[in-house]
């Protein structure tokens, strides 16, 4: 071995100083071979089949994490979708004690989130997969560590707007089932256009039904480094070299979360999965995919010029990576949820970044409007709307879009929520208040682009 | 097979996957014949296995780096060495230097043989560390393979 003094100091610089960890392994588990003609033993099966299959994870992470000097934080499992596992149409009831007997296991393989409360209705719903839907805010209301997505779209099938404009009545509904906790349940809530079936990242993670029986999907992160590095750049640096010195960042934390991921794996015994190589950021201090594009030259994160610096990122993020592993997926780019991000909330709060800035840069970063506190009076025929904004920029550009809005119950903009933990805080912002409601209430699909036709 | 018969055989395999048909046949045989003559002259029967449980020892090996960095005082290499050694962890390499008034120390340790797992040493290093100040990390070597080298 020949490595040389500053290589080493890098590294150590990286995970001490800069929050290099790796965000999160999750354990992604089918659950087809739990399925039974009744809802509460396929639950009594899921739990099983969960707490023999995870039952090593946390440890083996920690263990890991402990021969390499860097931090595994999350320990997660995803699960094929539900509404596909549960089947027949259930009552409210009966869907949240099956929701409570999975919450409870997670809690006992102690894991802080699991996702999979999940529906794929891009295309129609079934008579059991509106009543799963039904369900969620219940389900959200009443368990703390499940996580819910919907898909509505793909550029494949088109945008179903029933699903839309049923998810905005479902964002509210689960709003204010949990006014009491800041409107919580909508943090763990994401409708999605073309949901990855891979992606190791709450609230959005499902094992999806074209994955085999369990895999390992790691999520790697450092907004932080990638931050230092862009700053270390004199201001005579072109644009072409800031790409370039994000591509080699996210090359070295890629192949170190390939090489903790694949670790674990083995030592669990399941298969490697993917690599999502994300710049999730967290509300801690230096931390934040903002203070990036601050760091390339703009003033404040919300400026003009805010959308262009976010698309050199994420391109260069998915090079340095696309390099750097062969098992890339995921969502795989940079994440920009609002109230995660120290900066970015910051930058909310002062009013200097909108929500139109926001709808604007997820064009090219890699999720969506994410993580967004919006006022209470907010109609769910406007958050349907929002959602059918963001999800056509996901089927028009073929890419994953997404949208976790905090539509909190009596907030007002400029009120400020705190969600705890990862999580962080938000200010309320504005949205447009004219009526969008003839458009969604039209309902049927808006037919697939003509993108899709590609065969 | 004697030595010098064993020598020849590996000679004649990679001299003739190397020039093959591009040399006449007897001016092979009399590059084999020289080279087969020479190694066996140059290496006693001795040296041979020494070579062989060096290159062994070397497949088996498995490094970690020991970085300690802080403020410098008196008996630090002492200390973390002393660890190293009750815990049969072999020092490959050292590096050791004042950066602008912090003391850094780096060692590349052969954790093969070592009595503890990487963790457990961390946890002595950690005692060391509270005492002294210090910061002190333990990293498996693949983890800069990994970072550094394609």
């Amino acid at each position: 071995m020949n490595f040389d003094v500053f290589e080493i100091l890098e590294t150590i610089k990286m995970s001490a100083l800069e929050n290099l960890d790796v965000r999160t392994v999750t354990l992604g588990i089918n659950l087809f071979d739990c399925v039974t003609g009744s809802i509460e033993t396929t639950a009594l099966k899921i739990r099983e089949k969960m707490l023999s299959r995870g039952s090593g994870l946390v440890e083996t992470a920690d263990r890991v994490a402990g021969r390499y000097g860097v931090k595994i934080v999350n320990k997660r499992v995803s699960l094929t979708p539900l509404s596909l596992v549960f089947g027949r149409a259930c009552s409210v009831e009966e869907y949240v004690s099956a929701a409570r007997i999975l919450d409870d296991a997670a809690k006992e393989l102690g894991i802080d989130f699991i996702g999979g409360y999940s529906a794929l209705v891009h295309k129609g719903i079934t008579a059991a997969e509106s009543a799963f839907i039904e369900s969620i805010p219940e389900v959200l209301a009443s368990t703390s560590r499940l996580c819910s997505s919907v898909n509505v779209a793909t550029t494949k099938s088109g945008i179903n707007m029933d699903a839309v404009l049923r998810m905005g009545h479902i964002v509210k509904r689960t709003a204010e089932l949990t006014a009491d906790r800041q409107a919580i349940g909508c943090a763990k809530l994401v409708v999605f256009a073309n949901i990855p079936e891979d992606n190791p990242f709450m609230a959005g993670s499902l094992h999806g039904p074209g994955e085999g029986d369990c895999a390992l999907n790691v999520g790697v992160s450092g907004p932080g480094v990638v931050h230092r590095a862009v700053e270390s750049l004199p201001h005579n640096a072109d644009l072409g070299l800031v790409a370039d010195t994000v591509k080699k960042t996210a090359f070295k934390i890629t192949r170190m979360g390939e090489l903790v991921g694949r670790e674990v794996a083995k030592e669990l015994g399941v298969s490697f999965g993917t690599l999502d190589l994300s710049l999730a950021p967290t509300p801690a201090i230096g931390d934040s995919v903002a203070d990036i594009l601050e760091a390339m030259g703009l003033e404040a994160c919300g400026t003009h010029g805010t959308t262009a610096a976010l698309a050199l990122l994420n391109d260069a993020v998915k090079k340095g990576g696309a390099f750097a592993s062969s098992f890339v997926g995921g969502l795989s780019g940079a994440f920009i949820p609002v109230s995660e991000d120290a900066t970015m909330e910051l930058r909310a709060a002062e009013g200097r970044l909108t929500f139109d800035k926001l709808e604007a840069m997820t064009a090219v970063c890699s999720v969506g409007l994410d993580m967004i506190a919006i006022p209470g009076s907010t109609t769910a025929d406007t958050i349907a709307a929002i959602i059918a904004d963001e999800i056509s920029i996901g089927v028009i550009n073929s890419k994953t879009t997404a949208v976790r809005l905090l539509p909190v119950p009596g907030a007002v903009p400029g009120d400020e929520i705190s969600l705890g933990g990862l999580l962080g805080r938000a200010r309320i912002i504005p949205v447009h208040t004219e009526s969008a409601s003839l458009f969604v209430q039209r309902g049927g699909m808006i037919p697939a682009p003509i993108q899709s036709l590609k065969n | 097979m004697d030595i010098k018969a064993r020598i020849e055989k590996s000679v004649r395999e990679s001299v003739s996957e190397e020039l093959g048909s591009s040399i006449h046949p007897e001016k092979l045989e009399t590059v084999i014949g020289r080279i087969t003559e020479r190694l066996a002259t140059l290496i006693t029967p001795d040296e041979l296995v020494l070579l062989k449980i060096k290159q062994h020892r070397d497949l088996r090996k498995e490094m970690a780096v020991v970085s300690v960095i802080g403020e410098d005082s008196v008996g630090i290499v002492a200390d973390v060495t002393r660890i190293l050694a009750e815990n049969r962890a072999n020092i490959e390499g050292m590096n050791q230097a004042i950066v602008s008034g912090y003391f850094a120390l780096i060692l590349t340790i052969d954790i093969s043989g070592m009595k503890v797992s990487i963790d457990e040493l961390q946890k002595l290093m950690d005692q060391v560390a509270d005492r002294k100040h210090l910061k002190i990390y333990i990293q498996h070597e693949n983890i800069f393979t990994s970072m550094n080298r394609i």
